[in-house]
C-alpha cells in the first residue's frame, strides 16, 4: 500500500487525500514519519500534495430560502402525518436537554460551594493568613483551586499569588504571566487581579488575562462572559467590557484600547492546545521556548516571513518540531533542552 | 462572618449554554436515525433533509446547470422517499443513499428532458467541471504557473465518468467503496483504475 513509485500512487492513496485536505494531528505523524524512512520521495510527495491542493472544484451555494421554501413545499405534498405537531414535539425536546444540562451544572456548583464553605469555615478557625505563591517554570502548567472556589489556570511561566483566606471585603490576587479565571459569584466580595498596576475587578464571570510583562511590552484582558472592570493605577483610568472584548494595556505608551478577540486564541492554551494565529518566527519561538520549557536557537534566516496558523493538540515537542519543520522548511536538532532551528 | 456565596450561576452561562445545545439527532448513527425516519418521526425526516439539501443540491449542479432541473429533481427525491418510507432498505450512510438517489434521479431527468427539447445548455463538457488554479500561499516548490496551465490543457480531454470519479475522490472525500456503490462500478479495482488512468494523464502533463 505505500510503495510509491509515482505521483499517482499517492494520489490515489484514500489516507493521503486524507491527510492533505484534512489534516488531524495522527495523520500529519504518520506521513511525516512515512518521509523519514523514504526520504527520497519528498519531492514526489510535495507535488502530489499540491496538485490535490491546486484542485478548484466549483461550489454552489444556496440560500436558506431556498431551502426552507422547497422543505416546505415537499411537506405540503406529503401530508400524512400531522407534521406540525411533530416539529413542535422536536423543538420541545431541545429546551428539555438545555434545562437539563443547566440544572446539572446548578447542582454540581452547589455541592462544590457547600463542600467547600463547610471545609473552609473548620480550617479558618485555626489558620493564620499567609500568602500562597504558586509558580510555574516554562513548560509546565497547572488549575489552581482558590480558597473561594474560583478555578484559575496558570500558563507556564507564570505566578500566581494569593492568601490562604480571603478576606470580607474583597478576593485580591497578583498575577505574574498569563492565567484564565472562572470566578465564583460573590457580590458582596468583589473579586481583584493586580497584573503590573492594572486592575481587573470581576464578580462572577470569567477572564484570561496575559501579563507576560517582562517579555511583552502589553497586557491584555479578554472577558469570556459576565463583566469587568479595569482600572490602571498610573493612569487613573477605569474601563468596562463587555464579553468578547478584550483590553490592551500598552506598558511603554501608557494606553490602553478595547478590541475584540478570538476566543480560541485567548483560551485554547488552558485545554492543552498550542494554538497559533499569523504567528511570526519570534512569536512561535517564545511561544515553544515557554509551552515546553526548551530554549530555541537559530541559524541563518527563513526565506520568507512566518505567518503560521495552526494548532497542535496535547502534542510532544518532537511531533511539533516534525511538522513545522516539514511545513516551513527547516532543520533541527535537540539537544536536550537545547534545540537549534537551521534555516 | 463569612457570607455564603450566592450561586455561581449567571445569564452568561446561560446563554453559553444555549449557544452549545445539541441537536438530539447529532449523536445519532446514521442507521438509526434512518430507521426513525422510517417508523414516521417527522423530525428525522427534517433533520435528514435539513443536513442533506445544501450538499445534494451544490452535487446535483455538477450533472446539469438548468437550476430548476435540480431543485425539481432534489425536491421529486424527498417527495418519494417520504411516501415509500416504510418500504425503503435500511442504510448505515444516509449521504450515500440521497446521493445515489440524486444521481438516478437526475440523469432520467436530463435524459427525458433531452427527448423533449434539444437542450443546448446540458453541455457535456461542463460536467463535475473544476480548475487547477495556482496557489500562491501554498505553491512555491514543485508546481509553477505553467505547469498548472498544462493542468488544466489535460483537464480538458478526461472523460466524463473519470471526472466524476475524482470529484467525489478529492471534493467528496468519499472512499473508492462509496464512490463503487454511487456509480455502480463492478469491483472497488475498477474505481481505483479509473482515477488512476485519469490522474496518470494529469501528473504527465505537467512533468
Amino acid at each position: 500500500m505505500n510503495i510509491k513509485k509515482n505521483i499517482e500512487d499517492f494520489l490515489t492513496d484514500e489516507e493521503f487525500v486524507r491527510w492533505v485536505k484534512s489534516p488531524d494531528p495522527e495523520l500529519d505523524v504518520f506521513w511525516l514519519k512515512w518521509l523519514q524512512l523514504y526520504p527520497e520521495k519528498r519531492e514526489m510527495l510535495i507535488k502530489a500534495r499540491e496538485i490535490i491542493l491546486s484542485m478548484n472544484f466549483k461550489t454552489h451555494h444556496i440560500n436558506e430560502e431556498v431551502q426552507e421554501k422547497s422543505l416546505n413545499f415537499i411537506l405540503s405534498k406529503t401530508s400524512s402525518v400531522s407534521s406540525m405537531d411533530k416539529i413542535e414535539e422536536f423543538s420541545k425536546s431541545f429546551i428539555f436537554l438545555r434545562v437539563a444540562a443547566i440544572l446539572v451544572m446548578l447542582l454540581t456548583t452547589t455541592y462544590f460551594v457547600n463542600n467547600y464553605m463547610s471545609s473552609f469555615e473548620k480550617k479558618s478557625k485555626q489558620k493564620v493568613v499567609s500568602n500562597i505563591v504558586k509558580e510555574n517554570p516554562n513548560g509546565r502548567k497547572s488549575k489552581i483551586q482558590l480558597p473561594d472556589g474560583t478555578t484559575v489556570w496558570l500558563n507556564a511561566g507564570s505566578t500566581l499569588t494569593y492568601p490562604s483566606k480571603f478576606t470580607v471585603k474583597e478576593r485580591v490576587v497578583n498575577l505574574d504571566g498569563q492565567a484564565f479565571f472562572d470566578v465564583v459569584k460573590d457580590t458582596l466580595r468583589p473579586f481583584r487581579v493586580n497584573s503590573s498596576g492594572l486592575i481587573t475587578t470581576a464578580l462572577g464571570t470569567s477572564f484570561d488575562i496575559d501579563a507576560y510583562s517582562i517579555q511583552n511590552d502589553e497586557i491584555k484582558v479578554s472577558l469570556v462572559s459576565g463583566k469587568i472592570s479595569i482600572e490602571n493605577k498610573s493612569l487613573k483610568t477605569k474601563n468596562t467590557t463587555l464579553p468578547g472584548e478584550q483590553l490592551v494595556y500598552s506598558i511603554k505608551k501608557q494606553k490602553s484600547k478595547i478590541t475584540s478577540f478570538d476566543l480560541k486564541e485567548v483560551v485554547a492554551w488552558k485545554d492543552q492546545i498550542l494554538y497559533f494565529k499569523n504567528a511570526s518566527l519570534p512569536e512561535v519561538v517564545t511561544r515553544l521556548e515557554r509551552w515546553y520549557g526548551v530554549e530555541i536557537h537559530l541559524t541563518n534566516k527563513p526565506v520568507k516571513k512566518w505567518n503560521l496558523t495552526g494548532e497542535f493538540k496535547k502534542q510532544k515537542l518532537e511531533r511539533v518540531l516534525e511538522r513545522l519543520s516539514f511545513t516551513e522548511n527547516f532543520e533541527y536538532k535537540i539537544n536536550r533542552k537545547t534545540i537549534e532551528f537551521k534555516f | 462572618m463569612i457570607k455564603k456565596a450566592s450561586l455561581p450561576f449567571d445569564k452568561d452561562r446561560d446563554n453559553y449554554l444555549q449557544k452549545e445545545k445539541p441537536s438530539s439527532f447529532e449523536n445519532m448513527a446514521d442507521i438509526e436515525i434512518w430507521k426513525q425516519f422510517k417508523s414516521g418521526n417527522e423530525s428525522a425526516f427534517i433533520h435528514i433533509y435539513k443536513t442533506n439539501f445544501k450538499s445534494l443540491y451544490n452535487y446535483g449542479l455538477q450533472f446539469s446547470k438548468d437550476v430548476n432541473l435540480v431543485e425539481d429533481s432534489i425536491q421529486d427525491l424527498f417527495i418519494d422517499i417520504r411516501r415509500t418510507r416504510k418500504r425503503l432498505s435500511d442504510t448505515t450512510s444516509i449521504k450515500l443513499y440521497l446521493y445515489k438517489a440524486t444521481r438516478r434521479k437526475i440523469l432520467q431527468y436530463i435524459k427525458s428532458s433531452r427527448k423533449r427539447f434539444w437542450n443546448g445548455s446540458l453541455e457535456e463538457g461542463n460536467n463535475f467541471h473544476f480548475t487547477f488554479s495556482y496557489e500562491y500561499h501554498l505553491i512555491a516548490k514543485q508546481l509553477t504557473e505553467e505547469k498548472i496551465e498544462r493542468l488544466n490543457r489535460a483537464l480538458k480531454t478526461l472523460p466524463k465518468r473519470q471526472r466524476e470519479v475524482i470529484y467525489y475522490f478529492f471534493y467528496e472525500q468519499m472512499g473508492y467503496q462509496e464512490i463503487k456503490e454511487i456509480m455502480d462500478f463492478a469491483n472497488i479495482k475498477s474505481v481505483r483504475n479509473k482515477a488512476y488512468i485519469a490522474l496518470k494523464a494529469l501528473r504527465k502533463s505537467c512533468e
